[in-house]
């Protein structure tokens, strides 16, 4: 009966979060609470007006979490068929950067804990691996090919169908 | 240098890969080479964890018929259609004939009760035949088929001696 007040975290109140590189934002509680960090500082009560310091998150990958996180609290209970579909589309939109934003997207939604957007970025990252190369694979991602001339030989002997592109048969997709 | 991410976070984006996939993230680095080795990532993937297929030998019935599921429509328009239940890619001369092993959807075929064997893969129609050799090493035996896609592209044909028990 008394539980009705604080139920839910559900207040207006804005937290503020600071990026490595001393930019400042800000977010509605309930979507700081997404991010297991934030929660933690918030219940901790180390959220005060100067803004919790984010050390390894910059600007830019800060500010688009504090998207992420701002659209989905305001959509996180009690979704209707066409919300969840709109929400849907804003993740697919959302995740389509370059892949230096992809890298620092899943570095960040991990240190932050924000279990939805690393989903997302994972998701993400497997897809772009998905039905490459290995050579081309690592042009996408910055890969150093770090193998001895042998084990080259010898990994490019053992498996020639990973090094063309042709189609997998269909029970190994 | 990989992705930099942890390798928790790097092995969960393995995870996500279909078995091919992953296969050729085994041959980019060392750092993805380890993970996938270290978390077997392949062995849980390419160990089936449902039946695809039965592959039925008639004792009143000159071959096999294999039933497989029909696949979903874009993994069978990866490899150009369904596959054949008749196994009409086997090459067996009008003669009888069985399958007598199998392993990672690859088959071990008797063709004309011991005139010849056959290995095949009924998704991709390849098959190969080979010679037999349990009767010209002087003792009973009988061949398995051992395939790895895994490990290796290759397979194997082993001839295990039938000794008796006591």
């Amino acid at each position: 009966m008394a539980a009705a007040t604080d139920d839910a975290g559900d207040s207006n109140e804005m937290i503020r979060v600071v990026s490595s590189d001393g930019e400042h934002f800000e977010m509605p509680e309930a979507a700081a609470n997404l991010s297991l960090v934030l929660r933690h500082m918030i219940e901790d009560d180390c959220a005060d007006a100067a803004g919790i310091p984010l050390a390894v998150v910059a600007a830019k990958p800060l500010a688009k979490i504090v998207d992420y996180c701002t659209k989905h609290a305001a959509k996180s209970s009690g979704l209707t068929i066409e919300e969840a579909e709109e929400l849907k589309r804003f993740d697919a939109e959302f995740i389509e950067v370059d892949t230096d934003m992809l890298y620092d997207l899943l570095v960040a939604a991990d240190f932050m804990g924000v279990e939805g957007l690393s989903k997302l970025a994972v998701q993400r990252t497997a897809d772009l691996i998905k039905g490459k190369t290995p050579e081309q694979n690592r042009e996408t991602f910055g890969i150093v090919n770090d193998f001895t001339p042998e084990e080259e030989e010898e990994i490019c002997k053992e498996n020639e169908w990973a090094f063309q592109i042709t189609k997998p048969p269909s029970r190994l997709c | 240098m990989a992705l930099p991410v942890r390798d928790d976070v790097l092995t969960d984006i393995l995870r996500r890969l279909p078995p091919w996939s992953l296969a050729v993230a085994w041959c980019i680095c060392n750092t993805w080479r380890f993970l996938v080795d270290d978390r077997a990532l392949l062995r849980p993937r390419i160990l089936p964890h449902s039946v695809h297929g039965v592959v039925i030998n008639y004792i009143d019935h000159r071959r096999p018929h294999l039933f497989s599921r029909p696949r979903s429509s874009s993994s069978s328009v990866a490899t150009g259609g369904e596959i054949d239940g008749n196994l009409s890619s086997v090459p067996s001369y009008r003669m009888n004939w069985h399958v007598m092993d199998h392993c990672d959807g690859t088959l071990l075929c008797d063709i004309g009760w011991g005139d010849r064997l056959c290995v095949c893969n009924p998704a991709t129609r390849w098959w190969a035949t080979l010679a037999w050799c349990s009767e010209a090493m002087g003792f009973v035996a009988r061949e398995y088929l051992a395939f790895d896609p895994a490990t290796s592209s290759h397979y194997e044909v082993f001839l295990i001696p039938a000794l008796s028990e006591i």
